[in-house]
């Protein structure tokens, strides 16, 4: 350019400058625009992190949902196994009384053959037996203490006026042991199962 | 029409004796050891049938009203038939009797009675 004309440069380096801070206006906007990408981005991933927590919350709601489920259809048959396990629990606190007692009659069993050794005879003689009355007493005793709790008082009563009849009557120790032997070892079983036969309605209590 | 034995009732010959000793005066009270002279049955064997006729309803029971030490002994337990019971001890006897009859008497398939 040889020939410059200073209004026309003046004008070119106008438009420049115009042109200028067009493009750092857009470069700017650029730079803002980017930005919010960024910023949509990360609220993107945070959405989708929600997104993910909560269908893992459903997840284990419908997990709890189906345990429920269960339990509420194995709920009758955990009422019957709490009700087997209490009448269990009751079977044994009897056989555990009934051990008790069966322990006793095993010790008197003992005490009598030290006796009869003592006195030189055996069960299965058939002579005179010399066994105190207070061992068939204590027998009788032991049979009443085989039956249910409700009863004992009544049977240990019964059976020991039956065997003081005994002995009124003249029957001797043999007498009242064999009473008291035919009460334990024989009835005494078969009586507890009659006393824990259901009464019929109507029966005088 | 009434029926004879109920369920859970076993009519052993000892309970069949023991209800016949008692049917003999169904009025009369008497105590274990007097019902067991009477059935002739040994003693001590009677309980388990007298408390099973008596919660069946067909036995009642209660204390003497004496007292043990004017009568230098323990009371007694005295046992009676209800009239309930009374009339059904004699239909199960009877049913009982009957039963034992036809076994014997069963006619054989090849000829006669045995």
């Amino acid at each position: 350019m040889t020939n410059t004309d200073p209004d026309r440069v003046r004008d070119l380096a106008l438009a420049l400058a115009e042109d200028l801070a067009d493009a750092q206006e857009i470069a700017r906007e650029i730079a803002d625009a980017q930005e919010i990408a960024r910023e949509i981005a990360r609220a993107e991933r945070a959405a989708r992190e929600i997104a993910i927590s909560i269908a893992r919350e459903i997840a284990d709601a419908q997990e709890i949902a189906r345990h429920l489920a269960d339990a509420r259809e194995i709920a009758p048959a955990l009422d019957r196994i709490v009700t087997f396990a209490l009448a269990l629990a009751r079977e044994l606190a009897d056989a555990r009384e009934l051990a008790h007692v069966l322990g006793r009659a095993c010790d008197l069993t003992r005490e009598l053959d030290g006796f009869l050794a003592g006195v030189g005879i055996t069960a299965s003689s058939s002579g005179q037996l010399r066994v105190p009355m207070r061992l068939a007493g204590r027998l009788t005793a032991i049979a009443a203490g085989l039956l249910p709790g409700a009863e004992r008082a009544r049977y240990r009563e019964e059976f020991g006026s039956e065997l003081t009849d005994i002995a009124l009557a003249g029957g001797g120790r043999r007498a009242q042991l064999a009473y008291a032997a035919w009460t334990v070892l024989s009835s005494a079983w078969q009586l507890r199962a009659a006393l824990r036969s259901p009464r019929r309605r109507g029966a005088v209590q | 029409m009434m029926s004879g034995k109920p369920p859970g009732l076993r009519m052993t010959l000892a309970t069949q004796l023991a209800l016949r000793a008692m049917l003999a005066e169904p009025t009369r009270e008497m105590y274990g050891l007097q019902i067991c002279q009477a059935a002739e049955l040994p003693s001590g064997t009677i309980h388990p049938i007298l408390a099973r006729l008596e919660r069946l309803g067909w036995l009642e029971s209660h204390w003497e009203d004496a007292v043990p030490q004017e009568e230098g002994r323990p009371r007694r337990r005295y046992y009676r038939l209800t009239e309930d019971g009374a009339e059904r001890a004699r239909i199960a006897l009877a049913q009982a009797t009957t039963s034992t009859a036809a076994l014997t008497l069963r006619p054989r398939t090849a000829g006669g009675l045995a």
